[in-house]
């Protein structure tokens, strides 16, 4: 259904430009669900950015394609883009102060979406904005409406973006940390209604978080992503037993553990390499325990180990 | 009650009775008609040196709370007496200069980062308003340390809030935070946008300064697991009240209100394809503004008696520094 080849998304600062994505590449079926996780400032929010054609001036897709159906979304223009943007495909954005208008209320908003994509009138439209945030466990939804923005507490406004996206059934769900303003059962009943909608619709989700919880109890399928490139790629019961790349036994490593006590815990030694200065070899290199010459000197490829697997690491050769 | 034997220290900060009421404007001349009890009558302590966790449900109040007690909304009522002196008393003079002590992580990073300013000089602010250097040069190799601290290059430090990922801005407002060496931090959310690896970089981190400075926290989190790893008390809040409050290991071993035990069943766990016992929690969120009677949980609570549609139940100890508003534990 969607499938991104090889994109290469750039930004443009005060030091020149920098290549924030590098040749991401992975493909999301119908109906599934994919998590997308990894170490922030890996360049997830700017893919799901790329895909909506929403990134900011400074940036642009500077090669690969991104495959919707069959069509290049990259080769579109703003026109074309608007329409696919809610109906087909729906954005739940990480911080929703920066992508709610804090001039307009919360109806207005999920109003105008509704009205622009669809048939209902201005009266049912705005029932079916009530209906969406009693969806979502927002209490007194007829009095938020006509609230604004600021109004609200920071797992509401959450709670807001999603009802927003989820009002026109878009085919695809682009879910970009939906749950981490949520309290874990207001989260579960989210997880629920993502859940239910998709089996109703055959919605397909790609659902970014950095929580391994949710990962485990939603997804499908994985992607583990590290310095702007995919590392790990594989179904989500492999990817707990068998984690194959160095980077993602280190993040699987590092979660709390409810049952134990641990004074400190485990964290991956180091920092990423900054956009613009990255390695000639693994750019994950300077932080693997396991590294070897090779490691230093090439950039290894994404190795298919043929059960559905994908490893950006010497050690699959 | 005594709240002082909540903790066995000296507290750092007694809250008492704090409420902070939104007004709801309605009508064509947007006349108060009723309001948000964001926060209503909430009373704790927190000892020097310790690490309060609050958790509770989106839109109870865990932020209103923190923003409360640093005055950067100005209590409805109620008491913060912050090393004996009550900050709700302060003129606004005086608080300014208290909060080089009293320092605050905010939720949403991106709202509370000024978007002209740069990450370096962003950090160093704080440190020129309190004149705590002698010279730029002390100022800026102490962002340097401070950003390397969090994780951040600090070669990026000429770069802008919006040039940075969502978890990265994050990070920026935590290296703020710590520029002053304040004594209490208020950390709302402060790792929820972090992937598991920088979070535990970040938690090290705020444990360290803990034992070096012996930092206080009040802890904000909806992450279960990281609560109970970072946290000495937790407190949990329903409504904008606290319906219990316990010693981490004793409210995760045996939760005693309903709600914490339905939030503890709740907490999704990293393995796959394995099946819990939830307790889903029917009925409506209620409102703030017209919160049901008597317990407030009544509505949706799975233990609920007659008494809970009628009484509101007492904050009470049950000993060992535990504390519950629940009507089941009526002696
Ligand atoms: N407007 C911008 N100008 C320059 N660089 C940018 C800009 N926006 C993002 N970046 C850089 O792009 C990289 C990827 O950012 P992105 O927001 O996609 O990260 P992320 O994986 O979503 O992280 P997080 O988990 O923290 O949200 C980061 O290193 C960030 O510094
Ligand atoms: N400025 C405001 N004006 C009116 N109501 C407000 C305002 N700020 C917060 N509220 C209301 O106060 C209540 C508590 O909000 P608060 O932000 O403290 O919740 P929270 O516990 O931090 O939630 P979350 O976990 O979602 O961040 C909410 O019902 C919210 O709508
Ligand atoms: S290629 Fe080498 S350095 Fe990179 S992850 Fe694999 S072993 Fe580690
Ligand atoms: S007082 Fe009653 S309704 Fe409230 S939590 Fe206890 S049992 Fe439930
Ligand atoms: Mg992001
Ligand atoms: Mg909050």
């Amino acid at each position: 259904m969607l499938e991104i080849k090889n994109l290469q998304t750039r930004f443009r600062t005060d030091n020149g430009e920098i290549t924030v994505l590098d040749g991401v590449s992975f493909q999301i079926n119908k109906g599934e669900t994919i998590g997308v996780v990894g170490e922030s400032g890996c360049g997830k929010s700017v893919t799901s950015l790329s895909i909506m054609g929403l990134l900011p001036r400074t940036a642009r897709i500077t090669g690969g394609e991104i495959l919707y159906n069959g069509e290049n979304l990259v080769a579109f223009s703003k026109d074309q883009m608007r329409k696919v943007r809610g109906k087909e495909i729906a954005m739940i954005f990480q911080e929703p102060m920066t992508s709610l208008n804090p001039v307009y209320t919360i109806g207005a908003q999920i109003m105008e979406l509704v009205l622009n994509h669809t048939s209902m009138n201005k009266k049912q439209a705005k029932e079916h904005a009530i209906q969406m945030l009693k969806l979502v466990g927002i209490p007194r939804a007829e009095e938020i409406v006509d609230e604004y923005p600021h109004q609200l507490s920071g797992g509401m406004r959450q709670r807001v973006m999603i009802a927003m996206a989820m009002s026109c059934s878009p085919s695809l769900l682009v879910a970009d940390e939906p749950t981490t303003a949520l309290d874990v059962t207001i989260q579960a009943q989210i997880l629920d209604l993502m859940r239910e909608l998709q089996q109703k619709s055959e919605m397909t989700i790609m659902l970014i978080t950095h929580d391994l919880g949710v990962v485990a109890e939603m997804c499908d399928r994985v992607v583990v992503m590290y310095a702007g490139q995919v590392v790990e790629e594989a179904e989500v019961e492999k990817l707990f037993a068998t984690p194959k790349h160095p980077y993602t036994v280190g993040l699987l490593g590092s979660i709390p553990d409810m049952d134990t006590e641990q004074e400190y815990l485990f964290t991956i030694g180091g920092t990423v390499p900054s956009p613009g200065q990255m390695p000639a070899g693994c750019r994950f290199a300077e932080r693997c325990q396991k590294a070897f010459d090779k490691c230093y000197e090439q950039a290894p490829p994404l190795f298919d180990l043929n059960d559905g697997t994908k490893s950006r690491c010497w050690l699959y050769e | 009650m005594n709240l002082l034997e909540q903790s066995e220290c000296k507290p750092l900060l007694e809250v008492r009775g704090l409420k902070k009421y939104f007004p709801i404007r309605s009508g064509l001349l947007k006349k108060v008609t009723n309001h948000v009890k964001a926060v209503d009558d909430l009373s704790f302590t927190v000892a020097t040196g310790e690490t309060l966790g609050i958790v509770g449900e989106s839109g109870c109040g865990k932020s209103t709370t923190g923003r409360a007690i640093l005055r950067l909304l100005e209590p409805t009522g109620g008491e913060v007496i912050f090393q004996g002196e009550n900050l709700a008393a302060l003129s606004p003079n005086e608080m300014r200069m208290k909060r080089k002590d009293l320092q605050i992580i905010f939720q949403d990073p991106f709202a509370s980062l000024n978007p002209r300013m740069t990450v370096g000089e962003i950090i160093e602010e704080p440190m020129i308003i309190f004149e705590l250097y002698e010279t730029s040069k002390e100022r800026k190799e102490k962002v340097a340390e401070l950003m390397q601290v969090v994780g951040l290059k600090s070669e990026n430090s000429e770069r802008f809030p919006h040039e940075f990922s969502g978890g990265q801005r994050q990070r920026i407002g935590i290296a703020r935070a710590l520029a002053l060496n304040p004594k209490l931090i208020v950390a709302d959310e402060p790792v929820s946008a972090l992937d598991v690896s920088i979070q535990s970089q970040v938690l090290n981190l705020m444990r360290d300064l803990q034992k070096q400075y012996g930092l206080t926290y009040i802890f904000i989190s909806h992450n279960l697991s990281v609560v109970k790893h970072f946290c000495d008390r937790i407190g949990v809040m329903y409504l904008g009240r606290m319906v219990e409050l316990a010693p981490k290991n004793a409210l995760y071993e045996e939760p005693l209100h309903p709600y914490t035990r339905s939030l503890l069943s709740a907490v999704p766990i990293a393995k796959p394809k394995m099946k819990r016992e939830r307790i889903i929690l029917t009925g409506d969120v209620p409102s703030p503004a017209n919160p049901p009677s008597g317990c407030t949980f009544h509505t949706r609570c799975p233990d609920c008696m007659e008494i809970c549609k009628t009484d509101k139940p007492e904050f009470q100890s049950m000993g060992d520094g535990r504390y519950v508003a629940c009507h089941l534990y009526n002696q």
